[in-house]
């Protein structure tokens, strides 16, 4: 019986990715645009040195690449979805639902993520044989790379849901949305690998929970992580999901708590 | 022109009353300026680190590259704050706004233009100024008056052209549906690129980036000139082409939009 | 005189057909299929100077792009319309300038601004002289009871305040003619009773044009004197209030012969009075469709 609402719900995010198909394209394609921006901006730089900071021009097309595919799945975010169903009053009425709405975000995002995360695959892969070839692919890697990435879909969920909570302060969604994904693309290692961070920086890093939306699943997919340090950055992975679990609950109480102040 | 004028002084009314709603939002204007102080925290660091690794990117440096970014910045807080209301068309347009635009006696793309606000704006250009005046100092230009007028007229010109980019890319909204149109967010991210000097790019993507949505006369050829790098004479002279082009599309781009909506309007 | 005249009016939409399921909406994010929907189908009408007309009809009868058209919003489909013997959708500013329109559902006031403000600007958008100004705000505040609420934001004003603001807002450039698209919708008895006063005085005093569509047919009644009953796009009655109950059947509400009416059945072709149980049946409200 559960299965089956949960199922409906996923149906429900994979119909929607599917609806507004102009706002998938054109989403995808600006994160298509980032990532080529990046790769001429290595390209460029390689073509002085050839290495920067340990990374060779070879790691770094695959990052570029394999990064885009982990940050295009479920960029857009669910911020401005809620942000409108809380000014329209509509927000009443999922929070009605016999079922824990963030659950029901998270299975419709799972939908949504699935129909991107195709796409993106076949885009990316199709790109990435085109430059790569079939040189440095493993079975092994490939495999830890798609837990990690999943793993990683659960993290974001945790992040956008966070700051998804902060509509029901302020109405400018797209503010939110555009801070939660500056800070996520920053720290996620999305624009550039966190190994160049700088000493202070990498040390921060370490203690945000960013880093498993792009870095690890990058990292195990590039081979920069050997398999003992693949599994130990996975667990800790789940330990932040973990953790964003607890505070999205802590905050969701309490952001809940503000809607009586839009009735009427 | 007469007419001319008493629009003005309606946009210019329009606007008053549009600051004068901050004081409902005075929370939601601070955190906005602590999120836009972050996230350009965070750009500028991106372009540190990049360049504490390496000495120059496609032949420029660190202060060249910040005034691309300023004036990138500036032009997006420019659009921010005096005409918000460009990228809200596909809103206005879902809610049913539109139509009482269109019962009123004023053209109804003074109105939409008009429609929201975003202080957010006003942190976006003192950042982008501060960053701008910074690169500046640490530039070889000499700055004689000349160079100042030629920089604060490239710099009108980068936000003409902001603004029609964002309009035409919202008033395609108008035949799309949903409520969603990620097409502007589309056009801003092609920013991105322009962040950087367009020779690092393939001749494709310097064409779609740079002339097809013409960043390249928001920031490449303005700073180019200002610094004195070769090659930038021409596409700086353009310049005013371009702007007046982008004017001319973006009225196409709302009468055909109307002509559709009247048609259709669902 | 004529103020409003409508020659064979027509409207077509296209619109996308939707599949079931997700194989549907892959197949229509494809390639998506429309099919066309004529929404008004030939309406001629002419409305005269001073008169109030009520527009009556089922969800999707066509009033709405019937108003739409008449305030020059939307492009006719075919045939013609003229306000004040000008074309509204292409002379759409000078027409602005005639009508006043009330959308119930959707405010025309700025939303964070405080209401007074609101009318201020419309002071200055449709060049409204000093002294009217004036006097109209007087007017309407007394009439209206604006005083209470003038300078709070529109979005702190409650559902009456607010459309007693926007009809304020509706009629301070002295249109003769008004429209209004269910103002009422939503309202408790107090607010509307105050609101047909006004109106009603309005169209007494100052000869203006009203043309409102409505759901509450108990008010349609006490104001308008015309009712025009659309269905499906077609003019199915067009006569004085009175000649409803002729028609129709005398011991019959309004309300009944409506339901009447969008049931499906038309009660024109069978003026026999129906038995008292049939007749209580028939007034069963319906899932609020009207």
């Amino acid at each position: 019986m559960r299965i089956k609402k949960y199922a409906a719900c996923m149906r429900c995010g994979f119909l929607d990715g599917c609806a507004y198909r102009a706002t998938f394209i054109t989403g995808m394609l600006a994160n298509f645009i980032q990532a080529a921006v990046l790769y001429y901006i290595w390209k460029n730089i390689f073509r002085y040195q050839d290495s920067v900071n340990g990374f060779t021009w070879e790691i770094m097309r695959q990052y570029v690449l394999i990064s885009f595919l982990c940050n295009s799945v479920f960029t857009m975010g669910f911020e401005m979805t809620i942000a409108g169903r809380i000014i329209e009053g509509d927000i009443i009425l999922d929070l009605l639902k016999p079922m824990s709405y963030r659950i029901m975000l998270f299975l419709r995002m799972l939908g949504t993520a699935g129909m991107e995360f195709s796409a993106g695959l076949v885009l990316v892969g199709s790109v990435y044989l085109a430059a790569n070839g079939i040189r440095y692919l493993s079975l092994f890697r490939c495999a830890g790379f798609l837990v990690s990435m999943l793993l990683g879909v659960g993290i974001k969920f945790g992040i956008q849901y966070l700051f998804s909570l902060l509509c029901f302060y302020t109405d400018n969604a797209y503010g939110v949305t555009k801070a939660r994904e500056v800070l996520t693309n920053f720290f996620s290692g999305a624009l550039i690998p966190l190994a160049m961070f700088p000493g202070l920086f990498r040390r921060l890093v370490e203690f945000l929970p960013f880093q498993g939306i792009v870095y690890t699943p990058c990292c195990i997919f590039t081979g920069m992580f050997s398999a003992r340090e693949s599994l130990v950055r996975m667990a800790l992975q789940i330990i932040w999901i973990g953790i964003l679990w607890a505070l999205g609950a802590l905050a969701g109480k309490k952001a809940f708590g503000v809607i009586s102040m839009y009735g009427g | 022109m007469k007419r001319w004028k008493r629009y003005a002084g309606l946009y210019v009314q329009l606007q008053i009353q549009n600051i004068r709603s901050l004081a409902q939002y005075r929370a939601d204007f601070l955190m906005m300026v602590f999120f836009t102080l972050f996230s350009q925290g965070c750009n500028l660091a991106l372009v540190g680190i990049i360049y504490g690794n390496i000495p120059k990117v496609g032949g420029w440096t660190l202060w060249e590259i910040l005034m691309l970014y300023g004036f990138l910045l500036f032009s997006e807080g420019f659009v921010n704050f005096f005409f918000q209301g460009a990228w809200k068309i596909a809103n206005m347009i879902h809610e049913a706004d539109l139509d009482r635009f269109l019962v009123r006696p004023i053209p109804a793309g003074l109105q939409l233009l008009t429609a929201r606000i975003d202080f957010d704006g006003l942190s976006k250009m003192s950042i982008a100024l501060a960053v701008l005046l910074l690169a500046a100092a640490r530039s070889r230009i000499v700055w004689t008056w000349a160079e100042i007028l030629l920089c604060l007229f490239f710099l009108v010109q980068a936000c003409i052209i902001r603004v029609c980019m964002i309009w035409i890319a919202s008033c395609a909204s108008f035949w799309m549906a949903g409520r969603r149109n990620s097409l502007n967010f589309f056009v801003i991210s092609l920013g991105e690129m322009a962040k950087y000097p367009l020779t690092i790019y393939p001749a494709l993507l310097r064409g779609i980036f740079g002339y097809v949505i013409p960043y390249a006369f928001v920031s490449y050829y303005p700073v180019g000139v200002l610094l004195g790098k070769e090659g930038m004479g021409f596409g700086a002279a353009c310049t005013p082409l371009v702007c007046a082009g982008m004017l001319t599309l973006s009225c196409l781009a709302l009468r055909r939009g109307l002509a559709r909506y009247e048609s259709c309007s669902q | 005189m004529s103020v409003i005249e409508v020659d064979g009016l027509r409207k077509d939409y296209r619109i996308v057909k939707k599949d079931e399921g997700v194989m549907g909406s892959l197949k229509s994010l494809i390639r998506p299929r429309y099919e066309t929907r004529e929404a008004v189908r030939g309406l001629s009408f002419s409305i005269r100077e001073g008169e109030s007309v009520a527009f009556l009809g089922a969800n999707g009868a066509g009033k709405s792009t019937t108003i739409k058209m008449l305030t020059g919003i939307m492009r006719p489909g075919a045939g013609s319309v003229r306000i004040l013997g000008e074309d509204p959708f292409q002379k759409r500013m000078e027409n602005a300038k005639r009508i006043g329109v009330v959308f119930g559902q959707k405010t025309q006031l700025w939303w964070d601004i405080p209401v007074v403000e609101t009318f201020r600007l419309l002071r200055s958008i449709y060049e409204i002289p000093e002294e009217t100004y004036e006097r109209n705000m007087k007017e309407f505040g007394e009439i209206l009871g604006l005083t209470d609420f003038l300078s709070q934001p529109a979005r702190k004003l409650s559902l009456g305040e607010r459309v007693r603001a926007d009809l304020a807002a509706a009629l301070l450039h002295e249109p003769p003619i008004l429209f209004l698209d269910e103002p009422t919708i939503g309202l408790d008895v107090a607010v509307k009773q105050r609101i047909y006063t006004f109106l009603k005085k309005i169209n007494r005093e100052r000869k203006t044009t009203i043309l409102l569509t409505s759901h509450d047919l108990n008010d349609l009644e006490s104001l308008c004197r015309r009712l025009i009953i659309l269905e499906r796009g077609e003019i199915l009655f067009d006569d004085g209030m009175e000649k409803v109950f002729e028609r129709f059947g005398e011991e019959l509400t309004l309300e009944q012969i409506v339901i009447r009416i969008f049931e499906g059945g038309n009660p024109g072709k069978n003026p026999q009075p129906r038995t008292a149980k049939s007749a209580r049946e028939a007034g069963r409200p319906k899932g609020g469709r009207i």
